[in-house]
C-alpha cells in the first residue's frame, strides 16, 4: 500500500492512502486539510486511484502544484519518491513495494489517557435484533438485510465467504473500510481486509470478544504523538463500529469498520444493521467450516480404505501358501485395530528346502505404523533374499531402519528360517514377544533373545539362536495385540489364557490353530473394541512322508 | 473407529521439585494418545535432570514406550540425565521383551535416583543404564 510522507512547515506525518481518492487544501472539507499553510488553496489538488496508480491533478489552484520541482498542468500518474510541493508543504510519494516492510493489517493498542473512546452506542444481539424489527428504517435495513442473505446463500468457500460478508457489511453501513477476524484459540485472524492499518482499542476487542457487545464509538486521538493542530495526521476522528461475529452464544470473531467523521457518522439503526448482518454471517460461516470439515473427513476415510486395500495386498493371503510342500502347514492372520495396521507377518522360500518366516509390529498404529510396516517388510525381504543368518539379517535391516528413521518408531521382529528337510530352525529375535512351540505336550516359550527393538540403535549386532522341531510340532508366533487383548472387565487375555488355549488346542492343524485362537480372543474380549493389531502365524513342521 | 475405553493418563508436574530436577508423575494407562503431551511436558532442554514417575502405571503400550526412548534419545544428545522410577512388573517384563531393560535408566524409587542422580550425587552416564 503507497502513502504520502508529508512535511507541513517541519511538521511531519505519514498518510497511508487506503480509500480511493484524498482531496488536499486549506478548507476542513478535504481529507488532508492544512488551513494555516499560506499559498494553499482552499480546494487544491486531489489524489485518486486510477488502478494500480495514483493520479494527481491540480483543481485550479492559484500557485499550482509543482512535482520534482516542474509545475503540473494535467493529471499527473504518481512514481515512487515524486516530491510534490505546494508552497511550504512536500508531499513525497512512497509507493511501498512487497519486499517492504509489511504493517500489520490490525494493531490492537492500549487508548491514550487523552482518548475519549467512549461508547456513544452499545447493546448485545438480543436487545440489537428488536430494537431491528421495531426501527423506522427497518424498510431500508431490511433490503439490506436480505440482499446480504441472498448473497450469503450462495455456495462459495470460506475464504470468498468472508470477502463478501465484509463487502457487503461495510456497504450496508457506508463505511470507509473494515476488516472482518475469527477467532482461532485465543488469537485473532485477519481473514478479510477493506484498507489497512487498522488501530483497535483492547477495549473495544474485549467489549465485542468477551462480553459479547456491539460497540458504537466516535474515537477521537488514538495517537497522542501526533500534534493537536495538525487537523490531519494518521489517525483521523473517525466512526467506528465494531461488532461480534456470533451465533447464539458462541463468538467466532468480529467484524470491525469504520469512517472518517467528516465522511460518515454511524447511527445506532447503522450499528443494529451491521449487528443483524454479523449474526448471520456467523451462521453462514459455521455451517460452511463444518461442511469444509466433513469433507476433510469423507477425503480422508476414502484414503485409509485405499491404504487398507494396498496394506491387504501387502500381506500373504492364499493359504496354504505352498501347497507343493507337503512338509509343513503354514497359516496366518493380521486383524489391525484401525483401517491399516503396524504389525507384520511374511514367508517366502528362500530356495528349495529353506523357508522363511517373519512376525513383526511396528510401535504405534494406524497409518504412520503402516507406512514403517512397509518400509520394514520390503528391506527384510531383500535382506533375507541374500542368505544371510537370520541375525545378520536383523543386523542388516536394524542399520537400515536407524538410517531412515527420524519418527522415534521402532519395530520388534522374530525372523526364522526352517530347514524343511530336517527341521532345524534358526532364528533371530529383536525385542518380540517370545513364540511358543506347542503340539507335543505342554506349550513352551522360545525366549532366546538377540537383541532389542530394531530401528533406534545403530550398530547393534543380533545373535542367530536354533531350535530342532520335531515332527508335528509347530511354532507359534504373535504380536502383543493378543496378550494384550483386553476385555469389558479390563482384563488382559495374558500370557496364560494363551498356553492354555494351546494346551487345548496344540495339535490343531495350523490352520485351525490360527482360526481358533481368533475365535478365543473374540469370544473374550466380549464386544470391548480392539486396542492394537493382532496377529498371528502358525508354522508345524511334518517332516518327509 | 476403534477407541479403547480407559482412564484416561494425568501428567503432573511437580509444582516444587528438589533443585534442578524436572520430575513428572504419570497417572493411569500411557497409550498413543498421550504421547505428544508426554513429549512436550518431558523434554526440558535447559533442565540437567528429568525424572518420570511410572508408579500410577498400570501398563503402556508401544508408542508410549517409543516416546520413551525418545526421551532416552534426547538426553544422550544434550548430554542430561533422567530416569524412570516405580516401574512395575508389566513395565520391567516390557522392558526386557523389548531389550531396552538394560539401556533404559530406571531406578525403584525418586529418592534412589535423585541421590544417585542429583549433581554432587556420583554420576552416572545415561548410555550405561544404571539401576
Amino acid at each position: 500500500m503507497s502513502q504520502l510522507l508529508i512535511d507541513a512547515d517541519g511538521k511531519k506525518s505519514v498518510v497511508l492512502l487506503n480509500q480511493p481518492s484524498y482531496h488536499l487544501g486549506r478548507s476542513l472539507t478535504n481529507e488532508i486539510c492544512y488551513p494555516d499553510i499560506s499559498g494553499l488553496s482552499r480546494q487544491h489538488l486531489i489524489i485518486e486511484r486510477n488502478g494500480p496508480n495514483w493520479i494527481l491533478c491540480d483543481l485550479g489552484s492559484t500557485n499550482g502544484t509543482f512535482v520534482n520541482g516542474n509545475r503540473i498542468t494535467e493529471p499527473h500518474t504518481l512514481r515512487h519518491k515524486d516530491r510534490v510541493t505546494i508552497g511550504h508543504l512536500s508531499l513525497v510519494f512512497d509507493e511501498l513495494r512487497p519486499s517492504d516492510t509489511n504493517p500489520p493489517t490490525v494493531v490492537f493498542v492500549d487508548p491514550p489517557s487523552l482518548s475519549q473512546e467512549t461508547p456513544t452506542a452499545t447493546g448485545n444481539l438480543a436487545s440489537l435484533l428488536r430494537e431491528e424489527t421495531e426501527d423506522s428504517h427497518g424498510a431500508r435495513h431490511m433490503d439490506a438485510v436480505i440482499r446480504a442473505a441472498r448473497a450469503m446463500a450462495t455456495h462459495l468457500p470460506l475464504e470468498k465467504l468472508f470477502d463478501l460478508i465484509l463487502k457487503l457489511s461495510v456497504e450496508a453501513v457506508g463505511a470507509s473500510r473494515g476488516v472482518l477476524m475469527t477467532l482461532e484459540g485465543e488469537e485473532l485472524l485477519v481473514r478479510a481486509q477493506l484498507g489497512a492499518g487498522f488501530r483497535i482499542s483492547w477495549r473495544v476487542r474485549n467489549a465485542v470478544l468477551k462480553e459479547k457487545r456491539s460497540l458504537l464509538v466516535h474515537d477521537a486521538l488514538t495517537d497522542s504523538s501526533l500534534a493537536l493542530s495538525n487537523s490531519i495526521m494518521r489517525d483521523q476522528v473517525r466512526s467506528i463500529m465494531a461488532v461480534p461475529l456470533q451465533t447464539d452464544e458462541k463468538v467466532i470473531g468480529l467484524i470491525y469498520v469504520d469512517s472518517p467523521h467528516l465522511v460518515k457518522e454511524f447511527t445506532r439503526q447503522d450499528l443494529s444493521l451491521l449487528t443483524v448482518m454479523s449474526n448471520m454471517a456467523a451462521v453462514r460461516i459455521e455451517n460452511a467450516r463444518l461442511a469444509e470439515l466433513e469433507q476433510a473427513e469423507r477425503l480422508h476415510a476414502k484414503e485409509l480404505e485405499h491404504a487398507a486395500m494396498i496394506q491387504r495386498a501387502m500381506l500373504p493371503s492364499d493359504f496354504p501358501p505352498f501347497p507343493d510342500h507337503p512338509e509343513f502347514q503354514l497359516h496366518a492372520s493380521m486383524t489391525p485395530a484401525r483401517e491399516v495396521g503396524g504389525d507384520l507377518f511374511d514367508f517366502f522360500l528362500l530356495d528349495d528346502g529353506q523357508l522363511g518366516f517373519v512376525v513383526g509390529d511396528v510401535s504405534g498404529k494406524g497409518a504412520p505404523a503402516a507406512l514403517f510396516m512397509a518400509v520394514t517388510r520390503t528391506l527384510l525381504r531383500a535382506t533375507a533374499s541374500l542368505q544371510g543368518s537370520p541375525g545378520e539379517c536383523l543386523t542388516y535391516l536394524n542399520d537400515a531402519l536407524v538410517e531412515q528413521n527420524s519418527s522415534e518408531m521402532f519395530v520388534t521382529m522374530f525372523y526364522g528360517v526352517l530347514d524343511t528337510a530336517t527341521g532345524r530352525l534358526q532364528f533371530a529375535n529383536g525385542g518380540h514377544e517370545p513364540p511358543y512351540l506347542t503340539g507335543l505336550g505342554a506349550a513352551r516359550a522360545v525366549r532366546d533373545k538377540s537383541g532389542p527393538i530394531l530401528g533406534l540403535f545403530p550398530g547393534t549386532h543380533y545373535r542367530t539362536h536354533s531350535e530342532q522341531l520335531a515332527r508335528g510340532e509347530a511354532i507359534l508366533l504373535y504380536t502383543d495385540g493378543v496378550t494384550e487383548a483386553m476385555n469389558r472387565q479390563s482384563e488382559f487375555f495374558g500370557r496364560g489364557r494363551l498356553e492354555a488355549y494351546l494346551a487345548a488346542q496344540g495339535q490343531a492343524p495350523a490352520e485351525e490353530l490360527i482360526l481358533g485362537l481368533n475365535a478365543a480372543l473374540q469370544q473374550f474380549a466380549g464386544g470391548a473394541p480392539q486396542a492394537d493389531d493382532i496377529t498371528l502365524l502358525a508354522l508345524r513342521y511334518l517332516g518327509n512322508a | 473407529m476403534y477407541t479403547r475405553r480407559v482412564d484416561e493418563l494425568k501428567i503432573i508436574v511437580e509444582p516444587n521439585p528438589p533443585g534442578g530436577v524436572h520430575l513428572l508423575r504419570l497417572e493411569g494407562p500411557f497409550t498413543l494418545r498421550d504421547i505428544f503431551d508426554f513429549q512436550a511436558l518431558v523434554r526440558r532442554a535447559e533442565i540437567p535432570l528429568t525424572i518420570v514417575d511410572f508408579t500410577g502405571v498400570p501398563y503402556m503400550d508401544s508408542a508410549a514406550l517409543g516416546s520413551v526412548m525418545g526421551l532416552h534419545a534426547f538426553c544422550q544428545r544434550k548430554n542430561q540425565k533422567y530416569a524412570l522410577t516405580g516401574c512395575n512388573d508389566r513395565l520391567g517384563t516390557l522392558f526386557s521383551v523389548c531389550g531396552v531393560d538394560q539401556t533404559l535408566v530406571t531406578y525403584p524409587t525418586i529418592a534412589d535416583a535423585i541421590q544417585a542422580l542429583a549433581p554432587g550425587a556420583s554420576k552416572v552416564d545415561a548410555a550405561s543404564g544404571g539401576h
